[in-house]
């Protein structure tokens, strides 16, 4: 029983290791600044999910929403610096 | 069956963080190349069982992020009242 | 494998789970912080749906139903009994109101889930499985080819009834 959900961990990983490098070089190469946000969104998910993943104990499960709620907002003041750079760029012309 | 382990893909992020930071010329781009370079480290962190250190560099990261989107903008704003924008 | 096919029915699941309590929350209707709003005009000017695109911008930009599953299934996982969706659902409750977002969404996403997962445990779904799936329902919605799912969602949001903008 221990192999098998050692198994289980490994197929789990790998996904989340596509996903997150597939998603890292789309962010990379895209030239649109607000077409990266999702993106990166993408990447807090599965970095929230693999914290879990590895530490299957209570302060995995809360470092994991920690983490999340923090990107969160971090990612909203990215999104609202963006607009706003915008606007003042394009008032000045 | 093929198996890749998360510290490989932490790596790539690191580095593609690194390195868009040093080829993107505004700003703005720089700090989000720093926010995918934080959530490498943060899950590189993670993977190994430093938990404490891994909640405390997210707030501090994360926080950090913030304070520099607001002096960005604040210095934009009164470089363009002073009127030497672009 | 079936441990393949658990992941494929846990991800679909958890896809319909956040897609209906986020536009049942109206979410495609206005943009609920200013960031959102942004990423919503950026979509459609690139050929998408207004009304998709601003549920994209407010999944990225504050804790919705699609935070409520991811950290409810969690939260399951590591206290290995339905406590951690209860514990998520307060933790989520907490970003809600840091992100200034009025609306109840990322709760009521996270006590569905655990409903959910406790159900599926029946027939033998394990809650790691739910953590993957909705990984790969986030990448569906967010990280393919945002004009094509936002006019998905958007033809979704028209048919429960919900004012989406009509951009013509």
């Amino acid at each position: 029983m221990y192999i098998n959900s050692t198994v289980i961990r490994m197929l789990e990983e790998t996904i989340i290791a596509i996903i997150v490098i597939y998603m890292v070089l789309r962010l990379f190469v895209t030239l649109d600044r607000l077409e990266r946000m999702p993106y990166l969104n993408v990447i807090n998910f599965s970095v929230a999910a693999i914290i879990t993943i590895q530490n299957p104990s209570p302060l995995g499960a809360v470092t994991s929403m920690i983490y999340f709620i923090m990107a969160t907002v971090a990612a909203n003041a990215i999104a609202f610096t963006i607009d706003k750079i915008g606007e003042i760029e394009h008032d000045s012309d | 069956m093929i198996v890749i382990d998360f510290p490989y893909a932490a790596v790539v992020l690191m580095i593609v963080g690194a390195l868009g930071g040093i080829l993107q010329t505004r700003p703005i781009d720089k700090i989000l190349m720093l926010a995918v370079l934080g959530d490498g480290l943060i899950s590189m962190m993670s993977v190994y069982g430093y938990l404490d250190v891994a909640m405390a560099s997210s707030f501090i990261t994360f926080v950090g992020i913030i304070i520099l989107m607001i002096g960005l903008i604040r210095t934009l704003e009164i470089k363009k009242a002073k009127g030497e924008l672009h | 494998m079936e441990e393949i096919i658990a992941i494929f029915i846990a991800a679909v699941l958890s896809w319909v789970n956040f897609v209906l309590i986020d536009i049942w929350m109206g979410l495609p209707e206005a943009p609920g912080v200013k960031g959102a709003g942004a990423i919503g005009k950026s979509i459609e000017k690139r050929g998408g749906d207004l009304g998709g695109g601003f549920f994209s911008g407010n999944i990225v930009c504050s804790p919705d139903a699609s935070a409520g599953t991811l950290l409810a299934s969690c939260a399951y996982y590591a206290f290995g009994s339905p406590e951690g969706g209860l514990i998520a659902a307060l933790f989520v409750y907490f970003g809600n109101r840091i992100c200034a977002d009025p609306g109840y969404a990322g709760t009521s996403g996270a006590l569905t889930t655990t409903i959910l997962i406790w159900l599926t445990s029946f027939i033998g779904i394990a809650p790691q499985n739910f953590i993957v799936g909705m990984v790969l329902a986030a990448l569906t919605i967010q990280g393919l080819y945002h004009p094509v799912t936002s006019k998905l969602i958007g033809k979704m949001a028209r048919k429960m009834n919900r004012k989406v903008i009509q951009d013509n």
